[in-house]
């Protein structure tokens, strides 16, 4: 037990987190205090992610502890985290889909009569609880069949169901809208009340300010600043979370740009974005910044022909192209998808073979792949982007983070495309290596290529891009210039509508 | 991923098993070793080998095909019924492929467009295909052409036809599978079917060709079998994919697709017709054998699976961890987004943490 | 639920047009006698349904299911033609398909290998060993009528097997629905990660659905070989098929997590009607097999169909991981 009631129930003290040589935290201090709603703020990749895995047991630290009560604790799995009082809900549910709602409160613990499961007690306690949280989805209703705001709200009550005491929530109040907010507002005063614990991450300033006590800013895998919400304001937040200097402005040839190679047209699909238009043109590079979930992936698969729009239409190079990923390709489109692991590498195979793999035609005589041209392709594109170790046979997996980037970037750009869609391109890349992909792309832009650039890194995108769109919630929501203030970009991407 | 440990040791496994069989059989029979038995065992099971290459390309994709044994006997008795309508042998031989291929494209268009799973689809038309047989043969034997005798018990510099006709097919398909864009890309569709999409390449219509090559291969291996049995019935290549899947399984293929390779089909396909051969020249009865066959399949996926943990242990590496096991429900996402994307890419996500 | 009554409403539909078709192509269907038949073998079908569901609820598939029955008939005739009393019969060989499962359910969850793989071995490990092991006892006949009143007797003028199949499945009914024990299943089925993180076994849960497989089959397989007054070794040639038809029909997800037993109720009387009204046909049973297939394929369109429809996102998982090493 906590020895006062000013002391924290549970404390983060120099925790250092690697994988595979990269830092994602950097001795970070996190306090929190029972009865109190810690907001924890930072830009994408900051580490906040990793942070609460840590806290939840997911991963392990790779150095610092953990301190709960007033005691070491090692949180060696989930389910020890769970039984320590902590519990996570992540963006992505991780609940039963085919069960009930109601099933779903009480998995793994389900309440006993006599005569087998008390579903009639549950119900009572479980529409009680809801009354009371102000939540209103039937107890009958299957959950995979739930909206994510309402699969969230249940992850929620399942939380104050078990009596967690603490209660780490990640960016909730992105899937919900105004009226389901503020249920969840009241919620978690009401947690509060019972002297839970809890982290709000989100990037809503306005959220932060409502329902915070106090605020923490990580950046960079450290825990930057730390206050009490009533002596901050908004824009004391937004610079502890862009911080770093925006000095060097990246160098960029100037090309006169020419014919418009894209143009996105009024498009729109249900829940992801909503009435996007814009124009690119060979060689300029267009940012698109915005929060996730902004709609940056999304449009990005629209144009890459991965996803087909409800409304609107999409012209390559002034023609209509069917949304097939391999009609969008052959038109000129190529696209360096956000997510590595999922839509981008062949991890068991050879790097050659991922490098090579969509423009083996050029390499093949009489249907047969001749072997020394595949590799020479893939020795020039291992030299060209400084790919380590200069070992092409190897499985690509055994690469770091930003060597498999680079490979992939390779692998797109073995086409030419015309059209290049760039998402996240330096995420998990070393200083070095960021900036010879940054001279690439501006020799591409030269030489004629158009960019779309969707980048979480503010500075680089300001810096590289010729102009920046930012999404939110699904639409544009306004067009800076070139070297704008990476604040003013943040502070857009994430006020909220009505602001 | 230790890629030297990953390979070496299925060949290490193999081979010792090969071995095995090899001794344990000759010291069964001294009759055993013999070239001659030797070829006639080889070629008494070129049909599962046959089958077992187009179920090998299945299983790299990451499906599997149960269906094999009901086409193979649907396309024997169209053999028969088309050479009794009066085709000529020639003909007849190609509807048998037609045929193959056909049921193949049945299959691989109900995993590949709806994302129904290939272990039940094939389980079903593996029903619907030997129904079908009996239907088209009446329920009775029908002759093969007389040309097909030279296929069936001729010889090529000694060689037995029908083993000829599977090293020959062995020898395309290796060419096909490791030398072609079409393999490139089938192995990465077991590996990644969602980055292959991403890729921009058309991975439905990949999933759908490696089921269509299983049907017509089945069907070239009910060909040859005609041809040595001299006749086609409707209850022909029952229990075939038992068979075949074990081959495939020994071979070191692996059930979540993208590993695998032709060469260990080939000589897996050995090692089970020399397991079976030596059996029966022991005049042990053919219930053990199939016993056998069972245990040889569980022992082997067990080995398979443990061997790479139990090698670090016994290297004292202690941050290996224990096998993972994937459950090969279906093949390829056609295209709709995932619900929960998590789960599809958990499978991914190696041992390695991702960051954030 | 919503999936789980829409497919028991289609079930039951097809049911009564089929029906009705055979009342109007052949009326003499619906005799007494044959009605009767229908009835038994429906009783032990659902049984034999109840035990897949299990199996695939949790995700995983069993193709031994044949060899396990087709062992356990011969073993309960060999006992009863041993002259054991007829509910030690039952308990022998019950004891035995639990048994074979067990066997399933090592190397599923301690050997952690993919079912299919698992019960493929299996299934010729069991056929190759009872035939080895029985040294000619492939087929048993004369069973003495102690025993054959297992299936051929009637309680209260309902037939046996009926009144033992309406126990079993009550009882597996008030299980799945009502008991920590049944509803286990369905978390691991859908959602084995979270099951885990709930605090449930799910290994020993997913061993457990191929034990109580083993035993329902084991006993569906006894009232069977009470029924014919005779035993053969391949009696179980056509289970496999027939165990995975009723489940899928009755609208089981092959993915994990769904399944109800009034599904298998009904799905086991349309799969057991239209076999028997094949045979009522003079048509081969091989027909049977082929009719089950299609049975499937019907089943496992509609399903898409509907979800498709239904906007439901398609096919959430590509495939299973269990973890090796476990979360706790």
């Amino acid at each position: 037990m906590p020895a006062s009631p000013d002391d924290p129930v549970l404390s983060l003290r120099g925790i250092t987190k690697n994988f595979a040589g990269v830092r994602a935290l950097r001795g970070v201090d996190f306090d929190l205090h029972a009865g109190k709603v810690t907001a924890l703020l930072g830009e994408n990749g900051a580490g906040k992610s990793t942070l609460i895995k840590i806290i939840a047991g997911a991963h392990q630290p790779s150095s610092g502890e953990i301190v709960l009560d007033g005691e070491r604790t090692v949180m060696r799995s989930p389910h020890v985290a769970m039984q320590h009082g902590v519990a996570v809900v992540y963006q992505e549910t991780s609940l039963a889909a085919d069960l009930s709602v109601l099933e779903n409160l009480y998995l793994g613990a389900w309440k006993q009569k006599l005569t087998g499961i008390d579903w009639a007690g549950m119900r009572t306690e479980a529409s009680a609880l809801f009354d009371r949280l102000g939540i209103r989805i039937p107890l009958g209703a299957r959950l995979g069949a739930l909206s994510k705001a309402n699969a969230q709200q249940v992850e929620i009550a399942r939380a104050i169901l078990k009596g967690a005491r603490i209660l780490i929530l990640d960016e909730p109040g992105s899937v919900l809208n105004e009226d389901e907010l503020s249920s969840l507002h009241s919620l978690l005063l009401e947690s509060k009340e019972n002297g839970v614990a809890v982290v709000y991450i989100t990037h809503r300033l306005e959220e932060v300010f409502r329902i915070a006590d106090r605020i923490t800013v990580m950046r960079d895998g450290a825990s930057v600043a730390y206050a009490e919400a009533s002596e901050v304001d908004e824009a004391w937040v937004v610079r502890q979370m862009v911080g770093r200097d925006v000095d060097t402005l990246y160098a960029r040839t100037d090309v006169p740009a020419g014919e418009v190679v894209l143009s996105v047209e009024g498009i729109g699909r249900k829940g992801l974005f909503e009435d996007v238009t814009f124009q690119l043109r060979a060689g300029e590079i267009l940012g698109l910044a915005g929060l996730v979930g902004a709609g940056r992936s999304e449009v990005a698969e629209a144009i890459s022909g991965l996803l087909t729009p409800d409304a609107g239409r999409i012209l390559i190079g002034g023609r209509e192209v069917p949304s097939r990923p391999w009609d969008r390709q052959d038109a000129g489109v190529g696209y360096l998808a956000g997510d590595r692991g999922g839509q981008g590498i062949f991890a068991i195979r050879s790097v050659v073979s991922n490098i090579t793999l969509t423009t083996l035609k050029r390499h093949s005589r009489a249907g047969l792949i001749r072997r020394s041209s595949q590799r020479a392709a893939a020795d020039a594109a291992v030299e060209r982007f400084d790919i380590r170790p200069p070992k092409p046979q190897l499985a690509i997996g055994n690469l770091s983070g930003g060597n498999q980037q680079k490979a992939l970037l390779a692998r797109v750009l073995e086409r030419s495309p015309s059209v290049l869609i760039l998402e996240e391109p330096t995420s998990g890349v070393d200083i070095g290596a960021k900036e010879q992909i940054h001279r690439i792309v501006d020799q591409l832009v030269a030489d004629g290529t158009a960019v779309l650039l969707i980048s979480s890194d503010l500075p680089e995108l300001v810096g590289m891009a010729d102009r920046v769109l930012v999404m939110r919630e699904g639409r544009i929501a306004a067009e800076l210039p070139r070297g704008a203030d990476p604040e003013a970009v943040m502070s857009i991407a994430f006020r909220a509508e009505g602001d | 991923m230790r890629a030297e440990t990953s390979r070496v040791l299925p060949a290490v496994i193999l081979g010792s098993l090969l071995l095995a069989t090899v001794v344990v059989m000759s010291l069964l029979s001294p009759r055993f070793l013999a070239l001659s038995n030797i070829l006639s065992a080889l070629s008494l099971a070129a049909p599962l080998g046959i089958i077992a290459i187009g179920m090998t390309v299945v299983i790299l994709i990451g499906g599997i095909d149960l269906s094999v044994g009901s086409i193979l006997a649907l396309s024997t008795v169209s053999i028969g019924v088309a050479a009794q309508a009066g085709l000529p042998a020639w003909l007849a031989a190609v509807v048998g492929l037609a045929v193959g291929a056909g049921c193949g494209l049945v299959n691989g268009l109900l995993v590949s467009r709806l994302g129904l799973p290939s272990i039940v689809v094939t389980i079903a038309t593996m029903a619907v295909f030997a129904g079908l047989a009996l239907a088209v043969s009446g329920g009775s034997s029908l002759p093969a052409p007389a040309e097909f005798t030279f296929l069936g018990f001729g010889r090529i510099a000694g060689i037995p036809m029908p083993l000829v006709v599977w090293l020959l097919v062995f020898v395309v398909a290796l060419i096909a599978i490791s030398g072609t864009r079409y393999g490139e890309h089938i192995y990465a569709l077991g590996t990644n079917p969602r980055a292959l999409r991403y890729a921009g390449l058309h991975d439905r219509r990949l999933t759908a060709s490696a089921f269509v090559l299983s049907g017509l291969l089945s069907g070239l291996a009910g060909l040859v079998f005609m041809a040595t049995v001299s006749s086609a019935k409707s209850n022909f290549g029952q229990g075939y994919e038992l068979a075949v899947v074990t081959i495939v399984v020994v071979g070191g293929a692996a059930l979540t697709g993208g590993a695998g390779t032709l060469w260990g089909t080939l000589l897996a396909t050995a090692v089970i017709a020399l397991i079976r051969n030596g059996l029966s020249i022991a005049f042990v009865p053919s219930e053990v054998q199939t016993l056998v066959t069972g245990a040889a399949l569980i022992v082997t996926a067990v080995l398979y699976q443990w061997a790479p943990a139990l090698v670090a242990q016994l290297r004292g590496r202690r941050d290996v961890p224990p096998p993972a096991v994937t459950e090969s429900v279906t093949v390829t996402d056609p295209g709709s987004e995932p619900a929960h994307p998590p789960a599809a890419s958990r499978r991914h996500t190696t041992k390695k943490e991702t960051m954030q | 639920m919503y999936s789980d009554r829409s497919s028991q409403f289609s079930i039951a539909g097809f049911l009564v047009i089929l029906l009705v078709a055979l009342a109007i192509a052949a009326p003499r269907f619906f005799d007494p006698r044959n009605l009767g038949d229908l009835g038994t073998t429906t009783a032990i079908a659902a049984i034999v349904g109840l035990g897949a569901l299990f199996v695939i609820v949790t995700g995983n598939i069993d193709v031994s299911a044949g060899a396990i029955y087709g062992a356990s008939a011969v073993v309960a005739a060999l006992a009863a033609n041993a002259g054991l009393p007829t509910p030690l019969v039952i308990v022998v060989a019950v004891a035995t398909g639990a048994a074979l499962g067990l066997v399933n359910a090592v190397l599923v969850t301690l050997l952690k290998l993919p079912s299919i793989i698992a019960t493929l071995g299996t299934s010729s490990l069991f056929t190759g060993g009872l035939i080895a092991i029985t040294q000619g006892g492939l087929w048993v006949v004369g069973l003495p009528d102690g025993f054959t009143w297992l299936g051929q007797g009637s309680l209260l003028g309902v037939s046996v097997p009926i009144v033992v199949a309406v126990c079993v499945l009550a009882i597996g009914a008030f299980a799945l629905a009502r008991t920590r024990f049944g509803r286990r299943f369905y978390a691991v089925g859908s959602n084995p990660e979270a099951a885990r993180l709930a605090g449930i076994r799910s290994r020993a849960v997913e061993g457990s659905a191929f034990v109580i497989n083993g035993a329902l089959l084991a006993l569906a397989a006894t009232l069977t070989a009470a029924r014919l007054g005779q035993a053969q070794n391949n009696i179980g040639a056509s289970i496999t098929i027939a165990a995975i038809t009723i489940a899928v029909v009755a609208g089981t997800s092959v993915f994990g997590g769904t399944g109800t037993v009034l599904g298998i109720v009904l799905a086991a009387m349309l799969v057991q009607t239209t076999t028997s009204a094949l045979t009522f046909f003079h048509l081969d049973p091989l027909w049977a097999q082929m009719t089950q297939g299609l049975l499937i394929l019907a089943a496992l369109i509609l399903s898409v169909v509907q979800r498709r429809r239904s906007g439901l996102g398609l096919v959430p998982r590509l495939l299973r991981r269990k973890e090796a090493v476990d979360a706790r």
